[in-house]
């Protein structure tokens, strides 16, 4: 036989046998089945023998250190039982497809438990990611009551009537007001639309005046930090900071809107429904926030609220420089900033020795409800995160001990709130412990009520949903799209979600 | 029962598996690793690619994976309503009109480098170095030189010019800030390969072009640029292939952005970007469709590369030259009334 043909023999065995295996890998398996090893010991209680739970979480910096305090206060409760957690976070923003490609090719790493965007729940369970858990509380002999949960989040850990998780909290993005320039100047933190109006109106007029008190928070040069009143930032001054492209912006500021005006974001089909006319009209108001014309209920806007090319540089930058006075960000990021700013300006005096609490924060109620009034009008668009169980887990007593867990977590996340959350559970939100805790006075009370935080609402249609609407918010600070009506912007992505979703239903 | 194996039946059986190996175990062994990863990494991927693209496949639930045959093909190919033919196309869009645009800079500003570096002027080889170092930079740490460079608010550019253009957020300007990076974070490669051609050129050739009266610029299209059409080749191959996989300039610089409202890809996106946006979607069973686009545009990019091979093919003359000269010759000697060598067609060459 010559050289030739012996080769061409090798490489067809290999291609054939490449191909047989991707037909195998194509045609894998999702086995849900559960290995009954559960064991009670002579009090009836489960019993587990070195039971080692595999958590991965979404919580990242700055707050996992908080969620780490609660799983080592479960660590120590379980530690004689033979039960223990690891928290591992994952932020790279891969999170949900990672959670996906390993419990698919490689099980034996996948987590047990994921701690998740409860708004992400409906996905995961549509496609098998993660279980039902009623029936291992139930294996468990301990009794859970989601009437101990908050039911705005609660709603949400369910899937076709199941329950698919145990809510941990809520939270939503929050306004960081320079309180000191705002007292300074003798103007009071905002509480309604109108209030921000009027207040925005009074910055800019007595910028232009000259006559505008500010100061910058600089780390490294303290006479930065003296109060001035020259014009410094030139001709046009912008009080609020909306990065166009700020994932806190575009993920609460447009979908609060939509609530505050009575709208919702999902229908009972999981579509989305959020293209209402309340959406629009504060949509045309953030339009005229950047260019200072028309009006609001009346009264001209007295010059450009924000200046529409700010990104996510400039959403801390220029709040301590002192150029805008209202800036938006994530609420885990409170405490860190808080202490920076008082550290830096809380005791420098002005020349009255007066001395002024440098930072402050508002949630967001009101604050896009073009009715006040309305019994709506303080609703609040909120995100939760959620324990819920991995269909890898193929041991029924795991299963019982990441419920568990789960249940354990969440009644005892007093701690993990000093990252800038509010409980879900109910019990936390009345104890004493929860509110003598420092952090609640000096923060958490700000948040509003929990009660008041809406949700996105059980959709397996997230992405087209969410990112939708934030592409909504995004287009209208685009100067790409002055062209455009707010209507038509609205309009074009709103269809493009319902093409997405049935285009997604059709493969 | 078994029957029993000879001594020479076994004899003979050794003797020829020692003489395959005698024969065959210097080719096993140097091209059995090879084969074996080309296989595992290559083959075994584009195989299991293939059976994707012909099913839903959810990359969550592998028990949820259904046929579907050639429909997804069918909805690239046909169905404009769908939203995956009009964002595929729209993306493959992007890339060639990218390609067409980059692929002439990315061979004609290294060969125009390359020649001046081959005029070996004082420091050249300082120069070289120079020229090649952006090639060695990850496209992430270009990438963000690019993004202090041209961006809005804290840009140096725009600090230098008192001014806050978006540079990165308008189509046109986007596409020119990603053009910009991948020239000067790509030429480097293209220079090496060219200058190496320049230095094979045979000096004789010069040497004889001058002779004849040629001038530098009819130099470089008589005798430089034939002598590295290889290189050019090469190039031309290695740069076309190379970008219609962009997606690494684009995912820093502007990750596909500035956004179209009527479609869910940026002005930017590339079909690469495209691919991998769908695969982060969240959408776990969007596999299928994914791999028929890969699938897809790996046809299109053979098509590109068949039609390349067969423009830049060697012409072969035949005899046809060989004979004319010839016939000249013959002429000539007619008229001067001399003898005349008879013309061998074998000498000239029989291709």
């Amino acid at each position: 036989m010559k050289k030739g043909k012996i080769i061409t023999k090798i490489i067809a065995v290999g291609l054939a046998a490449a191909f047989t295996a991707g037909i195998a890998a194509g045609c894998g398996s999702g086995s849900n089945n559960v290995q009954d090893d559960l064991k009670f010991d002579e009090f009836g209680d489960p019993v587990f023998e070195n039971v080692d739970l595999k958590v991965w979480s979404i919580v990242g910096d700055p707050d996992d250190v908080y969620l780490e305090k609660v799983n080592k206060m479960f660590n120590d409760y379980y530690r004689e039982n033979g039960l223990q957690a690891k928290i591992t976070p994952i932020v790279n923003g891969d999170f949900y497809q990672q959670v996906a490609n390993t419990i698919t090719t490689d099980p034996r790493n996948a987590p047990d438990v994921i701690i998740i965007h409860s708004e992400r729940l409906s996905g995961l369970a549509a496609n098998n990611v993660i279980v039902p858990m009623s029936e291992y509380f139930e294996a468990a002999k301990t009794e859970f009551d989601p009437d101990a949960y908050l039911d705005n989040v609660m709603g949400e850990c369910y899937y076709q009537n199941k329950l698919y998780g145990v809510p941990l909290d809520v939270h939503a993005g929050v306004w960081f007001v320079r309180s000191d320039i705002l007292e300074k100047n003798g103007l009071e933190k905002p509480t309604t639309l109108t209030e921000f109006v009027e207040v925005c109106n009074a910055l800019v007029e007595k910028y232009e005046a000259g006559t505008l008190w500010h100061r910058e928070m600089n780390k490294t040069n303290e006479a930065a930090c003296v109060w001035t009143q020259s014009k410094t930032f030139g001709d046009n001054y912008y009080p609020v900071v909306m990065s166009k492209d700020g994932g806190i912006e575009q993920g609460w500021i447009p979908q609060t809107a939509v609530f505050q005006n009575g709208g919702k974001l999902t229908d009972e089909k999981g579509y989305p429904a959020w293209n209402t006319k309340g959406l629009e009209d504060v949509m045309t108001m953030f339009r005229n926030w950047q260019t200072g014309q028309g009006d609001f209920k009346g009264t001209p806007y007295k010059g450009a609220f924000v200046s529409g090319k700010d990104d996510v540089n400039t959403v801390w930058s220029k709040l301590a420089s002192g150029e805008a006075v209202f800036s938006c960000e994530g609420p885990w990021w409170i405490e860190q900033r808080l202490n920076e700013y008082e550290d830096i300006l809380g005791d420098l005096p002005d020349d009255g020795n007066k001395t002024y609490a440098p930072l402050d924060i508002m949630n967001m109620s009101k604050l896009y409800a073009l009715d006040e009034n309305a019994e709506y009008a303080g609703e609040i668009y909120g995100v939760g995160h959620c324990f819920s169980i991995c269909r890898t887990v193929t041991s029924k007593t795991k299963r019982v001990a990441a419920a568990l867990y789960a249940k354990f977590m969440t009644e005892n996340a007093v701690d993990y709130m000093q990252g800038g959350h509010l409980p879900a559970c109910k019990a936390i939100l009345e104890s004493q412990q929860y509110k003598e805790k420092p952090f609640y006075d000096r923060y958490l009370k700000e948040f509003g009520d929990p009660e008041n935080f809406v949700m996105l609402g059980n959709t397996p249609h997230y992405s087209a949903v969410y990112e939708g609407l934030k592409n909504v918010y995004s287009d209208i600070f685009n100067s790409n799209f002055k062209d455009r009506t707010v209507a038509q912007i609205i309009k074009s992505r709103y269809d493009y979600a319902v093409n997405f979703i049935k285009a997604s239903e059709g493969l | 029962m078994a029957r029993m194996t000879t001594a020479s039946e076994y004899a003979l059986k050794r003797s020829k598996r020692k003489q395959f190996f005698k024969n065959y175990g210097i080719v096993l062994l140097f091209l059995g690793p090879f084969i074996f990863f080309f296989l595992l990494f290559c083959v075994y991927p584009l195989f299991y690619g293939i059976v994707m693209s012909l099913m839903r496949y959810n990359i969550a639930d592998p028990s949820k994976n259904e046929w579907r045959g050639f429909s997804y093909f069918q909805t690239l190919l046909s169905n404009s309503n769908s939203i995956y033919n009009t964002e595929f196309w729209y993306s493959m869009k992007n890339t060639a009109l990218f390609a067409v645009i980059l692929v002439p800079l990315a061979i004609l500003v290294p060969l125009a480098i390359a020649v001046l570096v081959n005029s070996k002027p004082r420091g050249y080889k300082v120069f070289r170095a120079l020229i090649y170092f952006p090639s060695i930079l990850p496209v992430s740490a270009s990438g963000v030189i690019f993004i202090s460079l041209f961006g809005t608010n804290f840009g140096y550019i725009n600090q230098w010019l008192g001014q806050t253009i978006g540079w990165l957020d308008q189509t046109t300007t986007a596409w020119f800030v990603i053009i910009l990076l991948c020239l000067w974070g790509g030429w480097g490669g293209n220079f090496i390969i060219l200058s190496a051609g320049l230095k094979n050129v045979d000096k004789s050739l010069y040497e004889a072009a001058s002779v004849d009266g040629c001038t530098g610029i009819r130099r470089m299209f008589a005798v430089t640029l034939p002598a590295i059409k290889p290189q050019l080749i090469v190039c031309l191959f290695t740069t076309i292939i190379g970008y219609f996989g962009l997606y690494g300039q684009v995912y820093v610089l502007t990750n596909g952005g500035p956004a179209n409202p009527d479609t869910g890809v940026g002005t930017t996106a590339t079909i690469m970007w495209y691919l991998q946006s769908l695969m982060n979607s969240g959408q776990y069973d969007i596999y299928g469709m994914v791999s028929a686009m890969g699938l897809t545009l790996g046809v299109f990019i053979g098509c590109i590369t068949g039609i390349q091979l067969f423009l830049t093919r060697e012409r072969k003359s035949g005899t046809k030259l060989a004979r004319a000269f010839a016939a000249y010759k013959a002429e000539k000697a007619e008229k001067a009334s001399e003898p005349v060598p008879a013309v061998r067609e074998e000498a000239n060459g029989n291709e």
